[in-house]
């Protein structure tokens, strides 16, 4: 276990110092230990006890991707390591090590530009998913965003971490979204990928010949593994309500919005799994919805009623009763014209009914009041509320595949947070936390097992990584989909998963290896370089 | 409370970056999305709620001291709250400014408070105000007033002056408005005169705990010795002084305190309000104007009622107990604006519990002067862009800062317009045809008459 | 900077790949005796001469893998060997009510598998959610000799049967992990891995079917038609052609050309939801109509017309008639192609461009055809311009091919998959990209074997581009 003074390393040495002020200018470096200190806690997504990580050596904030060709380069010069994060939230944004130079992107926040008639816009790091969303809806459009949220950047999303969302249905999933990449090597090359590269603007990622897109990331992103990425074209989506949505009441709980014409949400619930999932299926072949997702029982009241949920989960006859209705998920859809959007409404009706099930409008459930559940989804505004429960939240499996292994992995999911409610890993949140997402007509699926509990809690905190190990190995030992979320537990989770994937760990690191021969670009939650030793696992 | 009492809000905190934007939900334009002016100002995290928090618990944890670079970080904030609300969304175990009200209060303890908040406070000590002019002519300015004393009278209504409105002749007529709407309730109205002392807020905020009780147990006498059922305040500051920070630190003044925006309003509602101003060319002679409105902090989600503090692990507490911002006066202002002639009323983006400050506050504008005129100056940007050529607002102290950036931006060759204008004043104008309320002459404000 | 040397022993052979697990032992042979490795999975003269044996090398031929192991409608999924052709799988998939998005009209022996790993732009937008679609996973082997399979494929679960019982069906295509080697393979022309399989998304054959047509001269306003459609996902294949590439198209297909009356026809086809179909054709038609008419564009109905034989020879898999393998080659046995990316609202003077050129190179205004193909959901189009002509005019044309594609550039095109005389000049503006791209060939292919000498892997190319990065 780390004591709280324990991962601070030696302080920057002059030289290089000197060389970050020259590359960014004096303002933009910083190295006093309190502000080295805030990028330093980062409690989210940490299996390490406690709440602190390596704190990096130096912040330096680069204006352009020129400049971060200079860090990156003065890195490399000086030998240090360094990792770069947009909006930076969860402790593989954070440094992995000592000696770590941390790229802050924020004031790299521009839309740099948007093209309404063939749907894409052009962002740096630092622009979160709600502007650009509020910026693109005055034109009819929307933009896919991802679970974590849209305080989020989806620069960073898309090109280094992961990318379900609920509007996944209809938009994807964030890779699939790039259009062009702009993307500082490890060594500090700047590599522009897809068509913007021969000067065609943003029309392809691909290209020419083999696709660099690859090289930077798979399934999940190298979460600065793999260089500094300081431009990205994104693709865009229709949307067919108003310009801005008037929203009062609150922001979150009791927020009242009126669901415009064209739009409408939906709550199907079903009595068994098997109907759930053939539902799912049908929603699939049907080509309906606009966002999706399970709507998990538990989390849901906790998040949005937390004291009618403490009331529940305490009481055994309430709490079977709830749980009665973990079958279910949350339908949105959005009509491009009345007769779209009744067709759209009739048909979802039409597979409810055919499995068993009822559906009902979500307008006014809850205490997100009315509307305010449809309002939160589509600006994707609940996920912070994922740490009102008990502070924090975990978030394993996530291999994303067929409908059937997404149910499966729901079934084995709760079958282990039995145990580790059991144990005390985490809190009881009536078991069901599993959530269910389609992707593009719901050709597949995806499915994570969260679990809520508190880093405060020493004793809960230190039993995390048994957690997390624990559902690692059964997504081998029981063919859960694939890697998922597992390598928020670091890069040793590559060892653990490779040898049953095609040793892809052995192509990673050799990949990383080429890009990277100093493994200077942050690898903790990637891969080290072939022949580095591997540190800073914890 | 302590520093220390706030490790679980500290350790709690995960970095998901609410406290830097306006709550997602209510975010129109990428424009106007962010809510913390400190770090929209500095950009580093640690200036960021967050940040502040990590700070904090850095140096609790021992891995940094509480040095003068730490007091920088706490300094650099206008204490707006911002960042609560956008946290309380979604968070109901971290309480941000309180944490780091108490990291100021050991900055204060530990010798590190600013040589300009040290100045506030001893102004405070010596005059009862925090300009440090002459206590007894705080209440020169209402001489012709023949409001009651309530020092040696009996009142209905405890007019709370406070010092920004008692020593700023710039203001006057807005003060005299106020009294004009008190006046119209038919109730007897008096002041402390030169008894009054300032509320204690500035001084608290700058992390100087004992001047708010000292003033507070004053301010709780006086009330008593007038009688009054309701202390009246034109003042967002000193709104928020009786109404939360008063109870919270067991000063109870024992009657309600109402903002003058709130006795306008329901004035506005019965049709008197109009009777407050009216004059032979009222109405007819309205000036059209676009107003826009900005809501004070102190008014707004820092003037929330005080709810007590719960007794149990913060995780679970219930959100009416939380000071999340939506219990602030933000109606009553724009109910004013919007029955007065001549006037169209539109919205900024950053409106209610997650509006943009001043910049005023926290000792920014005593300390930090340029960080508190940029923050104003944005507020102006984010104005204009509305097409707005008024500025309301309901304190003095937002007057002063936002009078303060547009001079700066005529300075910089900036001249587009704007009027800034307290709430009361602009009703004056409105129902009673621009004519003053009183002229004043060689307006002066408390700055230039302590310098 | 790690290039791979090129292989100089160079026997010049075929040999026939009787099952994928053998392709490891081919590559290791290679290594082990140091000559190049070509892997050819289609059958029938290339277009582009790709696949045929140059600088002599081994060319290894998959066209023998036939088969298809998995074929589900529940899952809209199949995986198929790299020799099955788009009309081999026809019928499979007609059996299970399902269809795979397929590129124009592709030559009788085209390999379904060496379709996808080129990024062959599929006419249907809708369906094209990314460029590497309809492909999911693939099986891949790199110079090392090691197969690899990618996305979901790569398990858990050791074998293919192992997944399926665990309800895993190959369905995702992204990694595993954290990099993404088919995306690498992909469009790299066999020099970064060859596929002995890939599964792909198959879609739900519409109950019912509308072919419409619009015909104008104005391109502008088609495209602001196309994008008004393609944002809402409405319609099925999309696709626009000039005069002469339709009558080219229904000369080798022996099929009435029709009235093209005017320089541009789009053909647009409607396919009912497979739920409520009346009512989703209705819903459909309804709004294309509207956007139509808003755009001022005359809008046909092609059902029980004359024309409606082309629309459904030109958007389907038509039986091709005896010995003509590609339809491009029927009329004079020879045709050049310059095909690239950019978005429809900017192709116009870049069609009109080429156009110029090679009319003023004597090609005849009816040997010039013309091919806008929506991709990605229609914010990409493919614009495709084919020369028909006989063989020994075609070095008229490939002399000048590379100072044109220059000129293309220049004006913003973006050859994504460029072969022949396009490949120089691409790579010279993206020498950040060729040095990037040794790298990851130094990994997938370190004794350099696979597909010596593609694309940028030329030395002669990897020179000049590294000679722009270094100069700029």
């Amino acid at each position: 276990m780390s004591l709280a003074t324990d991962l601070i390393g030696e302080p920057i040495g002059a030289d290089a110092l000197s060389d970050l002020r020259s590359a960014v200018g004096e303002r933009w470096v910083r190295t006093d230990p309190h502000v080295l200190d805030s990028y330093a806690a980062q409690p989210f997504h940490k299996v390490e006890v406690g709440v602190w990580i390596h704190r990096p050596i130096a912040v330096v904030m680069p204006g352009d991707a020129t400049e971060v060709a200079a860090v990156v380069k003065a890195c490399n010069r000086h030998h240090l390591r360094f990792k770069a994060f947009s909006t930076g939230w969860g402790a593989h944004a954070g440094a992995g090590f000592d000696n770590v130079v941390q790229i802050d992107l924020r004031r790299m926040n521009r839309i740099l530009e948007l093209d309404i008639e063939n749907r894409t816009i052009v962002v740096e790091p630092y622009v979160t998913c709600a502007q650009i969303q509020a910026e693109v809806m005055r034109h009819g459009l929307n933009l896919h965003i991802h679970g974590a949220g849209s305080n989020c950047s989806p620069l960073a999303n898309a090109t280094s971490h992961m990318g379900m969302g609920f509007s996944s249905i209809s938009m994807g999933y964030s890779p699939r979204n790039l259009m062009g990449i702009e993307w500082i090597l490890p060594t500090g090359e700047l590599v522009q990928v897809g068509s913007f590269a021969t000067g065609a603007g943003w029309v392809s990622p691909d290209g020419p010949g083999p696709s660099l897109r690859g090289a930077i990331r798979g399934f999940a992103g190298a979460d600065g593994g793999i260089g500094v990425f300081t431009r990205v074209g994104l693709k865009l989506y229709p949307w067919s309500g108003p310009a801005e949505i008037e929203v009062s009441g609150g922001s979150f709980r009791g927020m009242q919005v009126e669901i415009p014409p064209l739009n409408g949400s939906f709550m199907c619930i079903f009595s068994n799994l098997e109907d759930y999932g053939d539902a799912l299926y049908d929603i699939g072949y049907a080509g309906i919805g606009y966002a999706q997702f399970k709507a998990a029982t538990g989390l849901g009241l906790a998040i949005g009623e937390p004291e009618l949920f403490r009331r529940i989960r305490d009481e055994p006859g309430f709490r079977e009763q709830v749980r009665a209705f973990e079958n279910q998920f949350i339908v949105i859809i959005g009509g491009h014209t009345q007769e779209h959007f009744d067709y759209e409404v009739a048909v979802l009706g039409d597979i409810v009914s055919e499995h068993n099930g009822t559906m009902n409008s979500t307008d006014g459930l809850m205490a997100t009041g009315r509307g305010g559940l449809w309002w939160a989804v589509i600006r994707n505004s609940i996920a912070p509320g994922m740490f009102r429960p008990t502070g924090n939240f975990y978030s394993s499996m996530g291999g994303d595949e067929a409908i059937a292994n997404a149910l499966r992995q729901a079934t084995v999911g709760e079958e282990l947070k039995e145990g580790f409610i059991a144990e005390g890993s985490c809190a009881d949140d009536l078991v069901d936390n599993a959530h269910t997402l389609l992707y593009e007509n719901g050709l597949y699926a995806h499915t994570e097992e969260l679990v809520l509990y508190d880093h405060r809690d020493r004793e809960q905190n230190r039993k995390l990584k048994g957690l997390s190990d624990t559902v690692m190995h059964s997504i081998v030992e029981r063919t859960l989909g694939g890697g998922g979320f597992s390598f928020f537990a670091g890069a040793y989770a590559h060892e653990v998963l490779g040898p049953h994937m095609e040793n892809y760990h052995l192509w990673q690191r050799r990949l990383k290896s080429a890009l990277d021969p100093e493994d200077l670009s942050d690898s903790k939650y990637f891969i080290n370089s072939e022949g580095v030793e591997a540190a800073g696992h914890g | 409370m302590s520093l220390e009492s706030y490790r679980c809000d500290m350790e709690g905190c995960s970095r998901c970056s609410s406290c830097k934007w306006i709550p997602l939900a209510q975010i129109r334009s990428q424009r106007w999305s962010q809510v913390c002016p400190s770090v929209w100002h500095n950009d580093f995290h640690a200036y960021s709620g967050s940040g502040k928090l990590n700070v904090a618990l850095s140096i609790l944890d021992g891995r940094s001291d509480f040095d003068e670079s730490a007091a920088d970080i706490f300094y650099a904030c206008t204490m707006c709250g911002g960042c609560d609300v956008g946290c309380k969304v979604y968070r109901n175990d971290i309480d941000l400014t309180d944490t780091f009200h108490e990291a100021r209060a050991r900055a204060v303890e530990l010798g590190f408070a600013r040589l300009e908040h040290l100045q506030l406070v001893e102004n405070m000590r010596a005059e009862n105000n925090v300009f440090g002019l002459p206590r007894d002519e705080r209440a020169d300015w209402a001489a012709d007033t023949s409001l009651l004393d309530a020092n040696s009278e009996q009142v209905d209504i405890l007019f709370h002056v406070g010092c920004r409105f008692s020593y700023d002749e710039s203001q006057r007529d807005d003060l005299l408005a106020a009294v004009e709407i008190l006046r119209t309730t038919g109730k007897r109205v008096g002041t402390s005169g030169t008894a009054e002392a300032c509320c204690g807020q500035r001084a608290y905020e700058c992390g100087f705990d004992s001047e708010l009780h000292n003033f507070g147990d004053d301010m709780v006498n006086r009330v008593r010795t007038s009688g009054a059922s309701m202390v009246a305040v034109a003042c967002s500051d000193c709104f928020g002084a009786f109404n939360y920070l008063y109870p919270r630190n067991g000063k109870d003044l024992g009657v309600p305190v109402r903002h003058i925006s709130e006795i306008a309003a329901e004035l506005a509602a019965d049709g008197s309000l109009v009777g407050a101003f009216s004059t032979p060319n009222a109405t007819a002679a309205a000036r059209p104007r676009v107003v826009t409105y900005h809501d004070p902090c102190h008014l707004g989600r820092r003037g929330e009622d005080y709810a007590g503090e719960f007794d149990g692990p913060k995780i679970d507490r219930p959100d009416n107990t939380r000071r999340d911002g939506r219990g602030g006066r933000y109606d009553a202002p724009r109910d004013v604006l919007k029955s007065l002639p001549g006037v169209t009323f539109v919205e900024m983006q950053r409106v209610r519990e997650f509006s943009w400050c001043c910049g005023a506050g926290g000792g920014c504008a005593e300390g930090s002067e340029s960080f508190s005129i940029a923050v104003a100056t944005e507020r102006l940007e984010e104005a204009l862009s509305t097409g707005a050529d008024t500025l309301a607002t309901s304190c003095p102290w937002c007057v002063t800062n936002f009078t303060s950036a547009r001079e700066q931006m005529r300075a910089d060759g900036d001249h587009r317009e704007i009027e800034i204008i307290g709430i009361s004043e602009l009703a004056a104008r409105q129902i009673s045809g621009e004519v003053p309320v009183t002229i004043t002459t060689t307006a002066t404000t408390c700055e230039e008459a302590a310098t | 900077m790690t290039t791979p040397p090129i292989p100089t022993t160079t026997p010049t052979d075929v040999v026939t790949v009787a099952a994928g697990v053998d392709l490891g032992n081919h590559i290791r042979q290679a290594v082990s005796e140091g000559y190049g490795l070509v892997a050819r999975s289609s059958t029938g003269q290339a277009r582009h001469g790709r696949g045929t044996v140059s600088g002599g090398a081994r060319l290894l031929d998959l066209s023998a893998l036939r088969r298809v192991p998995l074929l589900s409608a529940r899952e809209r999924v199949a995986i198929v060997e790299a020799g099955v052709t788009y009309r081999q799988l026809q019928p499979l998939l007609d059996a299970e009510g399902l269809r795979l998005c397929h590129p124009l009209l592709p030559p009788a022996g085209k390999s379904v598998v060496a379709s996808l790993m080129d990024r062959e732009p599929p006419m249907a937008p809708r369906h094209h959610w990314d460029f590497t679609d309809p492909m999911l996973c693939a099986e891949l082997w790199f110079g090392t000799g090691d197969r690899f399979r990618t996305g979901s494929a790569a398990g858990p679960g050791a074998t293919l049967e192992e997944q399926w019982r665990a309800g895993m069906f190959q369905k995702n295509p992204l990694g595993p992990a954290q990099t993404d080697l088919a995306k690498l393979a992909q469009g790299a022309q066999g020099s970064l891995g060859f596929a002995t399989w890939t599964s792909v998304r198959l879609e739900l054959r519409p109950e019912i079917r509308a072919d419409l047509r619009i015909c104008c001269e104005d391109l502008s306003r088609i495209a602001g038609f196309v994008a008004a459609i393609t944002r809402r996902r409405l319609g099925e294949e999309i696709l626009i052609m000039d005069r002469c590439q339709l009558t080219r198209i229904a000369e080798a297909l022996g099929v009435s050309a029709g009235e093209a009356t005017h320089r541009w026809s789009l053909l647009l086809t409607v396919g009912s939801l497979p739920r409520r179909p009346e009512e989703s054709m209705a819903m459909q038609l309804r709004q294309i109509e509207e956007l139509a008419a808003a755009a001022g564009l005359p809008l046909e109905h092609l059902a029980g017309t004359a024309d409606q034989e082309l629309m459904m020879a030109v958007t389907s898999l038509p039986e091709l008639p005896a010995k003509i393998e590609d339809w491009k080659l029927a009329a004079t046995g020879g045709c050049r192609e310059l095909a690239f990316l950019t978005t429809l609202d900017r192709a116009l003077p870049l069609v009109d461009h080429v156009r110029s050129r090679w009319l003023g190179l004597g090609i005849g205004e009816g040997s010039i055809g013309t091919y806008l193909q929506p991709l990605n959901q229609g914010r990409t189009c493919h614009v495709e311009l084919s020369a028909f002509v006989a063989p020994a005019e075609a070095s008229t044309l490939d002399d000048t091919t590379a100072v044109l594609v220059e000129e293309l550039i220049d004006a913003g095109a973006f050859f994504s998959r460029p072969v022949g005389a396009a490949i120089a000049p691409t790579f010279a503006r993206c020498g950040d990209v060729v040095r990037t791209l040794h790298k990851v060939k130094a990994v997938l292919d370190p004794h350099g074997v696979l597909n010596p000498g593609a694309l940028c892997f030329d030395p002669a190319i990897a020179a000049a581009a590294f000679e722009e990065v270094s100069s700029s």
